[in-house]
């Protein structure tokens, strides 16, 4: 598989990791970052102050894990990718901890990824702190498993950090997929935005809860919130949940959620123009996914996504 | 090329067409103007098959088959197009994208090899300059953001490029400007031909200067009350449509 994945050394840092325990067999050395692999299960990752990772450290997972603890900081300075993907359609990972700690101006682009794998069971709990002008720009992309849990709990600690979270869920054939997002803003003239699309179809069911809370002592705030949702059929479900614990009057907040099925008036207007109704269903649904794909910096690791 | 017996359509149980009749043969333009409220856009969008709409009697025939119950890509296969009052918005959708898309469904329809990508750029390219669109429209999403005669233009530039037996213009003139209306006469007069028909629906006899119809139609509370030539147009324009609405 390896010389098939996009995973390979030429591209980026591959940090194999099955049943939780890390492989270094395939990893080429030196790297630019210290590795200390948890022999419970995970590992600790650190990149020193003022370093610029040059390629994405790609963490791959396969198998089953019952928990997995993973830690990774960047100190002053550092600037990194990482991509979390899960590739194996057999992957059971429950309980898996991941937290990110962003010194002062860190910056980190973060991918999970999972393409559609009809059996698996993941569940990933991120805790992210974030010291003063921190930025981290999160992309959750979650294509379809047997039940798919992320959970985000962040904290701004330090003045002018910024989060930006972007998330594409779906939900097929009896999958539950569910994004759990709260973002707490503890410091004056943070930032954070969410904006998260999905969609529920046959029997799937997607949850979105997504939550800000601003303390007291923090000002001149912002943050923003948006999911958009397909239902796609009368016997899928979703379940949007916006949350906002506001502290402080110096602040400026939104947030929008909507629910809904494809535009009626675009569908027809493309079966106007000879194209078949289910053709035009996927044209637009691939439009509405497009919208947060078209997004992601990084994108070769999606392969052949045929996400729709 | 389109016969319309007897049609009543009802939107949300309200009795919109009341009876509606229409001979419309293979290379001849007819215009149905009429007062807001007449039921105009409501033929149109029943033509194209428009789901809202019911037809509770009569029936429409394009080209010798009856189409009450075909989908809407069923009649655009057999060569129906609408040229929309209010083109949809469509986020996300590549306006040539979607062109090339439908334009290829037509096309296996027919039996007929799809274009490629570079072919049929070159060849929307070519029709969007003849109706004063430029490139740049090719590469947005579908109609977003369009002017009002952008989207209208946009219309137009499908019906050239898609080539329907039976067009359906629906007040493709409101939101036309006087150079844009030429333009659009004279794309749409290089349709002309035998084995193609028109309907054109409008409110002012200004795009008649430019495609000038064989029979104009007055519509007045869901039929026709009156059908002449294209003086009919004019005598309307000058004394409106007082007349028709006592009966």
């Amino acid at each position: 598989m390896e010389n098939f994945s996009p995973f390979n050394a030429k591209r980026c840092y591959t940090l194999p990791f099955n049943h939780g325990l890390y492989q270094p067999g395939s990893t080429i050395m030196p790297l630019p970052f210290v590795l200390t692999p948890n022999l419970q299960g995970g590992m600790e990752l650190r990149i020193a102050e003022n370093t610029v990772v040059d390629k994405p450290i790609a963490l791959i997972f396969s198998g089953r894990s019952e928990s997995m603890h993973h830690r990774v900081i960047l100190e002053n300075g550092a600037k990194a990718t990482m991509i979390h993907a899960i590739l194996d359609p057999q992957a059971e990972l429950k309980q898996q901890a991941l937290h990110i700690d962003l010194s002062p101006r860190a910056e980190l682009e973060f991918y999970h990824y999972q393409p559609e794998l009809a059996e698996a069971v993941v569940h990933t709990h991120y805790f992210i702190h974030q010291e003063t002008h921190s930025q981290l720009r999160g992309y959750y992309i979650n294509l379809g498993g047997k039940s798919l849990e992320t959970t985000i709990s962040a904290q701004l600690k330090g003045e002018y950090a910024h989060l930006k979270l972007t998330g594409f869920y779906k939900a097929d054939h009896q999958q539950l997929v569910r994004q759990t997002l709260a973002i707490e803003h503890c410091a004056s003239h943070t930032q954070s935005q969410q904006f998260y699309k999905g969609w529920a179809q046959a029997r799937g069911q997607a949850y979105f809860d997504g939550k800000i809370v601003v303390a007291k002592g923090a000002q001149k705030v912002e943050a923003h919130q948006t999911n958009r949702n397909l239902l796609l059929s009368k016997t899928a479900s979703v379940e949007t949940k916006p949350q906002l614990e506001i502290y402080n009057d110096d602040v400026i907040c939104s947030h929008g959620a909507t629910v809904g099925d494809l535009d009626e008036e675009a569908l027809f207007y493309l079966q106007s123009r000879g194209v078949a109704y289910q053709t035009a269903r996927h044209i637009l649904m691939e439009a509405f996914a497009n919208e947060i794909f078209n997004q992601l910096p990084e994108s070769w690791f999606l392969g052949e996504v045929d996400h729709v | 090329m389109l016969v319309i017996k007897n049609l009543h359509v009802s939107v949300d149980d309200k009795p919109i067409l009341k009876g509606l009749n229409l001979h419309l043969p293979p290379g001849k333009v007819h215009a149905i103007m009429g007062p807001n409220g007449s039921g105009k856009s409501t033929l149109a969008n029943v033509l194209a098959g428009k789901p809202s709409y019911t037809i509770t009697d009569g029936e429409i025939i394009l080209k010798g088959v009856k189409i009450n119950e075909l989908k809407p890509e069923e009649r655009a296969r057999a060569g129906l197009f609408l040229a929309s009052q209010y083109p949809v918005e469509i986020p996300g959708v590549n306006n040539l994208y979607f062109m090339r898309t439908a334009y290829n469904e037509l096309r296996k329809h027919r039996q007929e090899a799809p274009l490629d990508t570079i072919d049929f750029m070159a060849l929307a390219k070519q029709k969007a300059h003849t109706v004063g669109l430029s490139e740049s429209f090719l590469n947005r999403a579908v109609n977003e953001g369009f002017s009002g005669g952008e989207k209208k233009r946009n219309e137009i530039l499908q019906m050239l490029l898609l080539e329907p037996s039976m067009a359906v213009m629906d007040e493709t003139d409101s939101g036309l400007d006087v150079d844009a209306l030429r333009l659009i006469g004279t794309a749409v007069n290089t349709l002309r031909q035998a084995d193609r028909s028109f309907l054109i629906i409008t409110h002012y006899p200004r795009l008649l200067d430019y495609i000038e119809p064989d029979v104009v139609h007055v519509m007045v509370q869901g039929r026709f009350q009156q059908s002449g030539s294209k003086a009919l147009a004019h005598q309307l324009e000058k004394e409106g449509y007082g007349e028709f609405l006592t009966v």
